[in-house]
């Protein structure tokens, strides 16, 4: 039953959802020098949250190994991985990466013939005091002194409110690309500049993009993506776009890339006190809540919630399936027959399926459609690509249809997918020069000729037509001419 | 001689009408049949003294699960857990006597008729799923029983698996469909005498069982001087217990087989109710067989089985106590030689008597002769001799009565109970053995524990968790 | 072992693991921690200074539940997600330390700002929860229950707790297996698809309390009050007497292989307080391919519980290595008098094992002829228990191999000092008799 099929979702790697959430963090922090880490690990949440984002294995050496006095000896990694004692130090090097990566471990060296990693002090430290709560940098957060009978707002408002203003974002961009009649109120300056900055929309009309109108742009195929992505992906992708556009001095970025840590170590429903938990990074907590990442009972207060976008930054899926949107996510069945049913109110949502959907039915709850040749090539115009189209279908897939036997989604409709997202490119556009020849052994020999000089594109022998690259033609007619001449010359 | 090789389907199909005759429905095809009795008896006689089971309704496996009036599924969950929970409390009274030690062949019937598809998609993959759950399932309850498997088709009859205790064998032959493809006719006859013979050289003091799944409804048995009458009558002097399971009808010869062997016969309606039945034959059964004429278990008892033979034949003796040794079991470190092998192997097991080195066990020590046996082994059995007595309904007084007494979660996994007072007192029409308050009273430790805890504390664990204290 | 492949294959590393729920059962018998308070002086190992160098250490309840408390948190700290529960055994009754009921009063109001939230409520939680338990038995004493305090910690029923629970946020057995549509799973074996990810599940005992203590003990003092309860039937009393030790325990271990969870055992009296290992908890982590390890009684313990069982199951065997397991006696427990037995008289009806042949069968009455007890007698006076050869492994890797028998140690042993005080290795040979 299963045909062996090209786009099989466990075969090919590129359609898996392999990418993390954290993608963007990830690549910045591998571009950033020991001095930058050095200066992060003085937060012992920092330390917390990077230990749970480097894979199983590397994390559970470093642990292994986090309350020994001694280096880390390649041997001893080798005996705990049950490898051969021959194997070369590369292969295990390659193992240990993501922490080396992180600055976590020094690079290898020789130490009275052992090759041994030397271990950051500063994250080892750092480590301990989180797991002993014997640190000093108040890196979980200091607790608001407020009067135990001041009211606080429940876990669902601060839910509501972050799950608002982040939407009231999403939604300024969907709606900026369909036109659909959303009554959205436009983000603030702030928002759109870096909305801006980050190559998620642009003003059409602005054709050098130094000026531009924040109040008339639009959204770009970046953009677009951007939307596909799930939603702790794209918490990351704009706090990192923050971090680059506003904090490009990396004295300060490395404070307010350890205060988003510290709010992904916070608690849901807890009032924190703004100066006292972050001195040095005030005006960013501030800009985060254009985000909707904290909540502030009045703007100027010392006192801040970070609502659910915040605590969960980094907890993987681990707080997806315990928050309650988490079955809110999961809204999609989707039928062989490319019916798609989607349960589902959210009105950002429907606006994204909307894109490579045609919504057929409209119900209070429910939303039915059917992925069509047309919307979904439609959408990948808009630079959707089908593997984004999968990845979103099958995060968003109801529990239901887990029930089924795997692959979640069947081959049938994935092929199809790709199928469609082939046909176009099937067209690829090339500038080009022709020629046209009238004596066959002329044509022949600017054949062979421009095809040793790789600047043939094509040939049609039977009407005498040569393709060649652009640049090449001054050289090429170059030769025509003079092998014409020759040509002439020996009639 | 009811079935021998002039036998002919037609016959049967003979057999068919003459059964209809008797029901004095002499119409060539039930649709003439069912417009007589609609038109001609009109309401007098109602539907359902004379429709057969073939007439009646299609039963749809869905219609019986009712949803309540809240559209939740959760009181028809609930009334099946029930159904379970009153069959424990059946079982509560069974003999504590029961035949540990088994030998049991399975004999598959592999004929054509195993490709029907009344069950999906055929018999024959229906059966073979079921059988390696089965078997897995069979050593987990008998550690030391042994099984082989015995495939009869093309009116011959072949020793597929061999007798013996490891299931991942079993499971590796069986997982090979290829082999397995089923063709020909069955021979009970020759299926019976193989099995039989392979078992003649056993104790009786272990059980020795048959299990037939049989799925055509005839048997091609060899022509000769000996029928499957003498063969019935050697396994009844061998007291080979055989249990048929039918998956056609009822079939006169396999029903006499069984009964005359202390069997049991059954026929399976279907799939839920085969896999019933074959699961019925998993715990072991009570010996109820006439005692064993000999004693000696394997060669435990080297020195006193010679002595002991004569004697005991008049007494039969039900059973006996065995040496058994428990060994220590090395690491995977370094070589060593084993006693049963002359061979360098790591691990292995010392006997706890002379000290040599054994590949596995349970087995006879080669050195001086002691059953060396994993006491785990001997452990698995022992929830039969400790069952842990069932759990008593608590009705919503008996909570209010006792409310101090416990606490407010369960015993085992500590959920909450539902609060008492929340309840309402009109959940009367609840199947009874579900607690309308969802709490279960141990007896004995006066524990209470939650339906699931309940569930699985007898079917699983067998250890109350408060009687444990 | 086959020789691993020269080149690690990366690709076959996990890129995720599962969420993980560890089980702790810890062993809070007030006179097993005061013994291990005040352990008697370790005996010296000459030939090995490295070991000999670090001190028998005491150690009390206190001190160990903060290593325990790190070890939970870092378990807590390694994957998002991951779960912990903590029951407490003592003196014969089992407790559920942690999570708390969920109608408790939340823990301490203020969060600190140097602890993450989540490490903050389980080590006040924990840390309460033991209390409480404290103060239950000191309750027990001050009301002249003296007895209560002979009895063994109970832990199978912390044990058959631990399995109740698993059960319920993992019910793959009977129970629901009746719900689903019998065709559906012909092949238990398939990996049942019914959620994105199942957390799996481990049991860690932690024994305080020296000698078999599940097995034997528990014998002596039940009779009066089993008896009283079954109307004298001594079939049913010795039923009961045995339910708490050896049997239950046993059922524990299969439920546990049924659920594919593996029971853990850290042992903490070190061999200068209990010569003998707790057998039957090694045989429970055998059984289960859990983890086996004794305490040395010379420090180390935060080290061996983050090196040792850190690693969730999923990780263990493949690409992990687990430590060499010690040799694994399957003695067995006899019904009649509850000694530890190496070699058994097994009733062929129903495999009750007596130590001394007897005419009856005591389960299920089944006689015996008499000509053969005398013989059986014979038989019995045969079997002394041999002493069994120095069986440890070397292990894998000579780093820090300890083994007493391993000759050419000498070149090692100077670099043999792994951590200050955390001493022997893995591989320090476990007595067996």
């Amino acid at each position: 039953m299963v045909q062996p099929s090209f786009s099989h979702p466990r075969s090919d790697p590129s359609s898996s959802t392999s990418s993390s959430p954290t993608a963007a963090l990830d690549a910045f922090l591998d571009n950033q020098h020991q001095s930058y880490f050095e200066e992060l690990y003085k937060s012992e949440a920092v330390c917390l949250c990077v230990l749970r984002s480097l894979p199983p294995v590397p994390r559970h050496i470093i642990l292994h190994h986090l309350w020994s006095h001694q280096p880390l000896r390649t041997t001893e990694v080798k005996s705990f991985l049950q490898l051969d004692i021959q194997t070369s130090i590369q292969d295990v090097d390659e193992i240990m990466r993501p922490a080396l990566n992180r600055k976590i471990l020094h690079p290898m060296m020789l130490k009275k013939n052992k090759m041994l990693w030397p271990s950051n002090d500063a994250f080892k430290k750092g480590l301990r005091n989180a797991l002993t709560g014997l640190g000093t940098s108040n890196s979980f957060g200091v607790p608001f002194d407020r009067d135990d009978d001041a009211e606080i707002p429940s876990q669902e408002v601060l839910v509501a409110y972050g799950e608002e203003a982040f939407e009231g974002i999403l939604k300024y961009m969907v709606s900026s690309g369909l036109g659909i009649g959303f009554s959205v109120a436009r983000p603030q300056a702030e928002v759109l500049e870096l909305l801006h900055i980050s190559g998620l929309m642009i003003d059409p009309t602005d054709a050098t993009g130094q000026n531009p109108n924040l109040n008339k742009m639009t959204i770009t195929s970046k953009g677009f993506q951007f939307l596909l992505e799930d939603r702790q992906t794209q918490l990351w992708e704009v706090l990192m776009y923050y971090l680059t556009a506003k904090e490009a001095n990396s004295e300060r970025s490395a404070e307010v890339l350890s205060m988003f840590f510290s709010l992904g170590c916070m608690q849901l429903g807890q009032d924190y006190s703004a100066s006292k938990s972050f001195p040095h990074a005030l005006s960013a907590l501030n800009d985060l809540a254009q985000y909707g990442f904290i909540y502030r009972p009045s703007p100027d207060s010392n006192q801040f919630f970070p609502t659910h976008l915040a605590t969960a930054l980094c907890s993987g899926d681990a707080a997806a399936t315990k928050s309650q949107d988490a079955d809110e996510k999961r809204f999609l069945i989707l039928e062989t027959n490319y019916k798609i049913y989607a349960y589902t109110s959210n009105e950002l949502e429907i606006a994204i399926l909307n894109l490579f959907v045609d919504i057929r039915i409209r119900y209070p709850n429910l939303v039915v459609g059917k992925l069509d040749r047309k919307n979904v090539k439609s959408a990948m115009e808009k630079g959707i690509s089908a593997n984004q189209i999968i990845s979103y279908l099958s995060s968003h897939a109801h529990p239901q249809m887990y029930n089924s036997p795997p692959p979640l989604l069947h081959p049938t409709i994935v092929d199809q997918l790709h199928l469609w997202d082939r046909e176009r490119n099937r067209l690829k556009m090339e500038d080009t020069v022709m020629l046209e020849f009238f004596s066959k052994e002329l044509f022949e020999d600017t054949e062979t000729e421009s095809k040793a000089n790789a600047a043939l594109q094509l040939s049609v022998p039977n009407q005498k037509f040569l393709f060649i690259e652009p640049q090449t033609k001054a050289a090429i007619t170059d030769f025509v001419k003079e092998r014409q001449n020759q040509l002439r010359s020996g009639f | 001689m009811p079935l021998d090789l002039n036998y002919a389907p037609g016959a049967a199909d003979e057999a068919d009408d003459d059964f209809i005759d008797d029901d004095d429905l002499p119409g060539p095809s039930s649709r003439g049949k069912k417009g007589g009795a609609s038109g001609g008896k009109g309401g007098g006689k109602g539907k359902d003294p004379g429709r057969h089971a073939w007439e009646a309704e299609y039963k749809k496996s869905w219609d019986i699960v009712q949803e309540d009036e809240k559209g939740s599924l959760e009181s028809a969950v609930e009334s099946l857990l029930a159904r379970g929970r009153r069959k424990r409390a059946l079982m509560a009274d069974t003999p504590l006597r029961r035949s540990i030690i088994r030998h049991m062949f399975i004999i598959l019937d592999l004929s054509d008729s195993m490709m029907d598809k009344d069950y999906r998609p055929t018999r024959f993959e229906v059966i073979l799923g079921y059988l390696r759950t089965y078997v897995v399932e069979w050593f987990d309850q008998n550690p030391l029983g042994q099984i082989g498997i015995i495939i009869m088709r093309d009116r011959l009859s072949e020793v597929l698996v061999p007798m013996g205790g490891n299931p991942q064998e079993i499971l590796s032959v069986l997982s090979d469909k290829r082999k397995l493809e089923p063709s020909g006719e069955p021979s009970l006859q020759n299926g019976l005498m193989m099995a039989k013979g392979g078992m003649s050289h056993l104790p009786t003091t272990s059980s020795l069982e048959t299990l037939i799944i049989f799925s055509s409804i005839s048997t091609a048995d060899p022509d000769g001087p000996v029928t499957i009458h003498n063969v019935l009558q050697e396994m009844v002097d061998s007291k080979i217990r055989t249990n048929i399971l039918s998956l056609s009808g009822e079939i006169k010869i396999c029903k006499q087989i069984s009964e005359r062997t202390n069997g049991k016969f059954g026929v399976a309606l279907d799939q839920d109710h085969l896999k019933d039945l074959m699961w019925d034959t998993i715990p072991p059964p009570a010996t109820t067989i006439a005692p064993p004429i000999t004693v000696g278990v394997r060669n435990a008892l080297a020195g006193a089985g010679a002595g002991q033979r004569g004697g005991a034949v008049g007494k039969a003796p039900a059973g006996d106590l065995m040496v058994m040794g428990f060994p220590i079991q090395l690491p995977l470190g370094g070589e060593t030689l084993c006693a049963c092998h002359g061979l360098l192997k790591k691990g292995g097991y010392l006997c706890p008597r002379c000290g040599s080195k054994l590949c596995d066990v349970p087995t006879d020590c080669e050195v001086c002769g002691l059953m060396v046996v994993s006491s785990p082994h001997l452990a698995r059995s022992f929830w039969f001799l400790f069952p842990v007595a069932n759990y008593r309904v608590l009705a919503i007084e008996d909570v209010m009565d006792s409310i101090n007494g416990n606490g407010d979660t369960c015993f085992g996994c500590d959920v909450e109970f539902p609060d008492v007072s929340t309840i309402e007192e009109g959940v009367a029409q609840v199947e009874d053995g579900v607690s309308p308050t969802g709490r279960y009273r141990c007896a004995k430790c006066r524990n209470d524990f939650c339906a699931d805890c309940d569930l699985y504390i007898h079917d699983t664990l067998h250890t109350c968790p408060g009687c444990s204290q | 072992m086959a020789p691993p492949p020269p080149a690690p294959d990366l690709s076959s590393y996990p890129k995720t693991t599962p969420p993980s729920v560890l089980l702790v059962i810890i062993d809070i018998h007030p006179l097993s921690w005061s013994l291990l308070a005040s352990p008697p002086p370790l005996p010296s190992v000459p030939d090995q200074p490295a070991i000999d160098k670090a001190h028998a250490s005491p150690m009390t309840l206190p001190d160990f539940v903060t290593i325990l408390m790190v070890f939970l948190n870092a378990h807590l700290a390694s994957r998002w997600g991951n779960e912990v529960v903590v029951y407490g055994a003592s003196a014969g009754r089992a407790k559920l330390l942690y999570p708390p009921p969920s109608n408790a009063v939340a823990g301490p109001s203020k969060p600190r700002p140097n602890t993450y939230l989540p490490f903050q409520l389980l080590d006040s939680r924990i840390e309460q929860g033991l209390k409480e338990m404290a103060a239950e038995e000191q309750d027990r004493l001050a009301n002249g229950d003296v007895n209560s305090l002979n009895q063994p910690p109970a832990m199978v029923s912390a044990l058959t707790k631990a399995l109740c629970f698993i059960n319920r946020i993992n019910p793959h057995t009977s129970a629901s297996a009746a719900l689903v549509d019998p065709t559906a799973a012909p092949d238990p074996s398939a990996p049942s698809s019914t959620g994105p990810d199942r957390p799996e599940t481990r049991i860690l005992v932690i024994n305080a309390t020296p000698g078999e203590n599940v097995s034997t003990s528990s014998s002596s003092l039940d009779p009066s009050q089993t008896n009283g309860e079954v109307d004298g039937n001594v079939q049913k009393a010795s039923g009961g007497q045995m339910r708490g030790g050896y049997v239950g325990l046993m059922n524990c271990v299969f439920a546990a292989q049924k659920a594919k969870v593996p029971i853990d055992v850290l042992s903490l009296p070190p061999p200068s307080i209990d010569a003998s290992p707790p057998i039957f908890l090694q045989q429970a982590a055998h059984l289960t391919e859990g983890i086996y390890w004794q305490w040395n009684g010379r420090g180390g313990l935060l080290q061996y519980l983050h090196a040792l069982y850190l690693p969730p199951p999923s990780l263990r065997h493949h690409p992990f290595a687990v430590p060499p397991q010690d040799a694994v006696g399957f003695r067995a427990v006899c019904f009649c008098h509850h000694k530890t037995l190496d070699v058994g008289f097994v009733c062929s009806v129903c495999l009750s094992i007596f130590c001394e042949p007897r005419p009856v069968c005591l389960m299920c009455k089944t006689r015996f002829p008499i000509k053969s007890i005398p013989t059986l007698k014979s038989l019995a006076s045969y079997i002394e228990p041999i002493p069994v050869p120095d069986t440890v492994p070397p292990p894998p890797i000579p780093k820090n191999s300890k083994s007493q028998n391993n000759e050419n140690n000498k070149k090692d042993r100077n670099k043999s000092v792994v951590n200050g005080n955390s001493g022997g290795g893995r591989g320090e040979p476990i007595e067996i008799d």
